[in-house]
């Protein structure tokens, strides 16, 4: 949101509101009253301690050439809000110690086997990434800002490696999406600059992760000519989209040049937020889904949660699948659910959403 | 039909360094003529679902090899033709002219004469004839003066081909003689190219354990 909107609707000059950014002028009990719906925090939020938000040179972020930078800024806000979710739950709970090896050394395919036969994995396939990841103790987010236009970032913040994944594209694509943000974490650990080539080095990881070249050795001889429906069957054993495994055979040398490109063709029907048979039960934290279980059975209700945090239970939500569902008699408990009213503004005003 | 009649071998390239020998002489190579033919068979196999019409699995096979040995030949100085209605490709000094046709079951099988699958129309019926009128002299002619003359007198070969089952067969061959019904039945010269296996149709399933780690989180006392 612009400055210009946000005063157009609080009712504040853009002065005024650049000298509450500068520090120049501190706004009143009731100017933050009005502030508060239109930016959707609870006014709590406005008087707690600045949060730390990630500086964007250290995050990996998938379909950075697509952003805005708004888009990008809303993004790292949300993990700032992801951080103190953690640091909380950290406070609570005891979680795996990150095991996220520094491979930098090694080209990304190389890399990708490494980290296998750290993790004891082999070249097995993987059932569900977001799980193996947070077995390894990297700390996995669903991404707050329903931007399209974000897949996934990834960065380390304090000793602990992070992965925003966005939840609103295929299974298929979010899986290869986090294993492409595992390449940045042990690949580029050390904030390497961004640029095409970390891109390409990071896909290069993701696909040769989640389809190690023995794995698809192993049941794959050189096609000929396969059906769409040859693809469909394939893809099933790595758990990825057919693009991904089509590129992947068409680079190993397995899938004639004109079949690849007949089969980019037919998938060009399906369009680019489709995909054909698609996995329908998403990935989500375990973490979460065990910490947020747990909290339930001892009484702590997600809204508390969300209430130590200054934060609306719906923006927790989105940082967290939308996992540990809140039992009936919760739904009205919670200050911090929006109202209708607030619903309807954050239609018109979130510009992400 | 005719009972299957035995080839006669002095006629037949079979072993696969003559082949490729004999296919460079013509100005070809087999990757070429192999990749053209999988080109056809990826792209049949992409509209052979139940809800196509049952001919165009057949039809798109024929479009998309015959394309691709464009593709792959126009670069090489060869030119598209379409004379009479009958698409080919034909080399640059009108040395040969490829026309992609159907064969019968006995296609790509070096002991036997194949004949083509289906009875053949007036233009194939007109080149095969121009085929024996011709001297049997195919190799490319290095010349500057090239006659330029796309549709008389250039020698016309069909790349024949026959699936059957798992595996398409086929071969490369310079027909001669047309039954009264129809059929091309004589070849001056055939050269059997290796044969292609297709893929599956039941594509294989790993057997490995997919991992599915448990993730242990335990509250603080």
């Amino acid at each position: 949101m612009t400055k210009v909107l946000l005063g157009q609707r609080a009712g504040f000059s853009v002065k005024t509101l650049g000298d509450y950014e500068s520090g120049r002028a501190t706004p009143t009990e009731d100017g933050i009253g009005s502030i508060a719906p239109v930016l959707r925090f609870p006014v709590s939020f406005f008087y707690r301690p600045e949060l730390e938000e990630p500086p964007s040179e250290s995050v990996s972020f998938r379909s950075l050439s697509r952003m805005t930078a708004a888009q990008r800024d809303a993004a790292l806000a949300a993990g700032a809000l992801a951080f103190e979710l953690s640091q909380w739950i950290q406070k609570h709970f005891e979680l795996t110690v990150p095991n996220v090896p520094d491979l930098s050394a090694y080209q990304p395919t190389e890399a990708a086997l490494v980290l296998r036969n750290h993790w004891r994995i082999g070249v097995r396939p993987i059932g569900n990434i977001v799980h193996l990841m947070e077995s390894q103790g990297v700390r996995v987010f669903s991404l707050a800002e329903r931007s399209h236009q974000v897949d996934a970032y990834s960065l380390w913040y304090h000793g602990a490696p992070f992965v925003f994944l966005n939840t609103t594209k295929t299974v298929e694509h979010s899986r290869m999406d986090a294993a492409h943000e595992l390449g940045h974490l042990v690949l580029h650990q050390h904030g390497a600059v961004r640029s095409r080539d970390v891109e390409n080095d990071a896909k290069a990881f993701g696909a040769a992760f989640l389809m190690p070249a023995e794995s698809i050795r192993s049941i794959v001889p050189r096609l000929t000519g396969p059906s769409f429906s040859n693809m469909v069957q394939l893809k099933k054993n790595w758990g990825v989209s057919v693009a991904a495994l089509a590129m992947r055979l068409n680079k190993m040398g397995l899938l004639p040049d004109h079949s690849y490109r007949g089969i980019c063709i037919e998938l060009s029907k399906y369009g680019r937020t489709r995909e054909p048979h698609a996995i329908v039960e998403r990935e989500k934290s375990a973490v979460l889904g065990k910490v947020f279980g747990m909290l339930r059975e001892s009484g702590t209700t997600k809204a508390d949660v969300a209430k130590q945090l200054d934060l609306y239970t719906e923006d927790l939500d989105a940082l967290i699948f939308g996992l540990g569902q809140m039992m009936a008699s919760e739904g009205s408990s919670g200050q911090v659910r929006p109202s209708a009213d607030a619903e309807q503004r954050r239609r018109q005003f979130r510009v992400y959403s | 039909m005719s009972m299957v009649q035995r080839r006669n071998e002095a006629l037949v390239v079979a072993e696969p360094l003559s082949v490729q020998r004999r296919l460079q002489a013509l100005g070809l190579t087999m990757e070429i003529v192999l990749n053209a033919l999988e080109a056809g068979i990826g792209a049949a196999a992409l509209h052979s679902t139940v809800n196509y019409p049952r001919n165009y699995g057949g039809t798109t096979f024929w479009a998309e090899v015959t394309r691709w040995l464009r593709e792959y030949l126009v670069p090489l100085g060869w030119h598209r033709d379409e004379t009479g209605g009958q698409p080919s490709v034909v080399r640059g000094d009108n040395g040969m002219a490829i026309v992609v046709v159907r064969g019968n079951e006995q296609t790509g099988d070096p002991r036997f004469l194949p004949t083509t699958e289906y009875k053949r129309g007036p233009v194939t019926i007109e080149r095969v004839s121009r085929n024996v009128r011709l001297p049997f002299d195919d190799e490319p002619v290095e010349t500057e003066a090239v006659e330029v003359d796309t549709s008389d007198g250039v020698p016309t070969w069909l790349l024949l081909h026959h699936r059957r089952g798992e595996e398409l067969r086929s071969e490369l061959s310079f027909p001669i003689a047309i039954s009264k019904s129809g059929f091309v039945e004589e070849w001056g010269e055939t050269i059997i190219l290796p044969t292609i296996v297709l893929d599956p149709r039941n594509m294989p399933m790993l057997d490995d354990e997919p991992v599915n780690p448990d993730v242990d989180v335990r509250r603080r006392a």
